[in-house]
């Protein structure tokens, strides 16, 4: 019952209470949330892993194929820093419509040591490559490009992507932090 | 399974909001999130079985709901015994705003888990009493005695704090 006293808690206050409240709350959920869920759910059925990586044109991803991964999506414009797991493969999708108006031709990855890209086939010529050049015009039909990695230690790890123009001078980069470390970290 | 476009939008439209949810339902940060997260785990296994996407919103509370009262009698800890010490830790400039999230988790703990979801669901998310019925699967009377009780409950309890 509203207790019509000034001094006395009533309806009103209780509505202001629930309002304040909200506006006050700030606490976010672990950012890996997220990515809990997409293990969650590739562990549940079997990857049938992006199809337009059957399409011959993609020579770059054609000897990365995984079998389960973990998506990342980066934006180019946007700093990225990411916990990730020892062992686990990361497929990293760098989103192009954000350089799409750029003069950009081509793309080079650089990897750190002990970070490889990933191959299914433990194709020893990918995971011993340490950069990559991509032309940006082989994937002129997709929003993004994806490549896949796998650390093999733990660790702060830096990813460094360089877009240049057809000139070979660099428009931007890009630095991806992965901070590497067991499963048993990331989840408990 | 590969998550699509839809699957994120509908996690960034929806995380927060649920979160918030879930943490005052609960008083628990680690526990929320752990129903978040198995929430929108069912969420994505199961959004092609949802027939009117206008229920989307009520669809995943009544999931998150299910899971919490599945929670709820596994036996786990009760939420009385983690609330204290679960106050979220905040740096000296947002104090004040912890001692109203405070303040409410304080108060919420002290109902019942259904009239503690009803009161939330109304005060807190702005839900109607038909959509919290979406949600319960409890008649609209039914909805609307819980909330009374809540009201009564948490007045009383600050004016007995006074």
């Amino acid at each position: 019952m509203t207790n019509k006293q000034d001094d006395k808690f009533n309806e009103k206050d209780l509505t202001c209470l629930f309002k304040q409240a909200k506006s006050e709350f700030q606490m976010d959920a672990n950012p890996f949330i997220k990515t809990r869920i997409l293990a969650e759910l590739n562990s549940a059925k079997p990857i049938s892993f992006l199809s337009f990586l059957k399409k011959p044109w993609v020579i770059f991803t054609e000897g990365i194929l995984v079998a389960s991964l973990l998506f990342v999506i980066i934006s180019v414009n946007k700093s990225s820093n990411f916990q990730a797991m020892v062992g686990q493969a990361y497929a990293i999708n760098v989103e192009l419509e954000k350089i799409t108006d750029q003069s950009v031709t081509h793309i080079k990855i650089d990897l750190p040591e002990n970070v490889e890209f990933y191959s299914k086939r433990n194709d020893s010529n990918v995971s011993k490559l340490k950069s990559l050049k991509i032309s940006l015009s082989t994937f002129e039909a997709f929003d993004r490009i994806p490549f896949v990695i796998k650390a093999k230690e733990n660790g702060l790890k830096t990813i460094k992507i360089t877009l240049f123009n057809n000139k070979e001078e660099i428009v931007k980069n890009k630095i991806i932090k992965m901070k590497f470390t067991t499963a048993k970290e990331i989840f408990f | 399974m590969l998550i699509s476009d839809n699957h994120s939008l509908v996690y960034e439209v929806y995380s927060k909001e649920l979160y918030r949810h879930l943490y005052f339902l609960t008083g628990n940060k680690e526990l929320s999130e752990d129903l978040l997260q198995n929430t929108f785990i069912r969420v994505f296994q199961k959004l092609d079985q949802l027939k009117d996407s206008h229920k989307l919103r009520s669809w995943i509370y009544q999931i998150a709901r299910n899971l919490y009262f599945d929670h709820l009698k596994s036996g786990y800890e009760s939420t009385k015994d983690i609330l204290d010490d679960d106050v979220p830790s905040l740096d000296s400039s947002s104090k004040a705003q912890a001692e109203s999230v405070h303040d409410l988790n304080f108060i919420l703990n002290q109902l019942s888990p259904d009239d503690r979801e009803i009161i939330l669901l109304v005060e807190m998310e702005g839900m109607t009493v038909s959509e919290v019925s979406d949600i319960t699967r409890d008649s609209s009377a039914a909805i609307k005695s819980r909330l009374l009780r809540a009201r009564k409950k948490i007045i009383s309890i600050k004016n007995e704090s006074f």
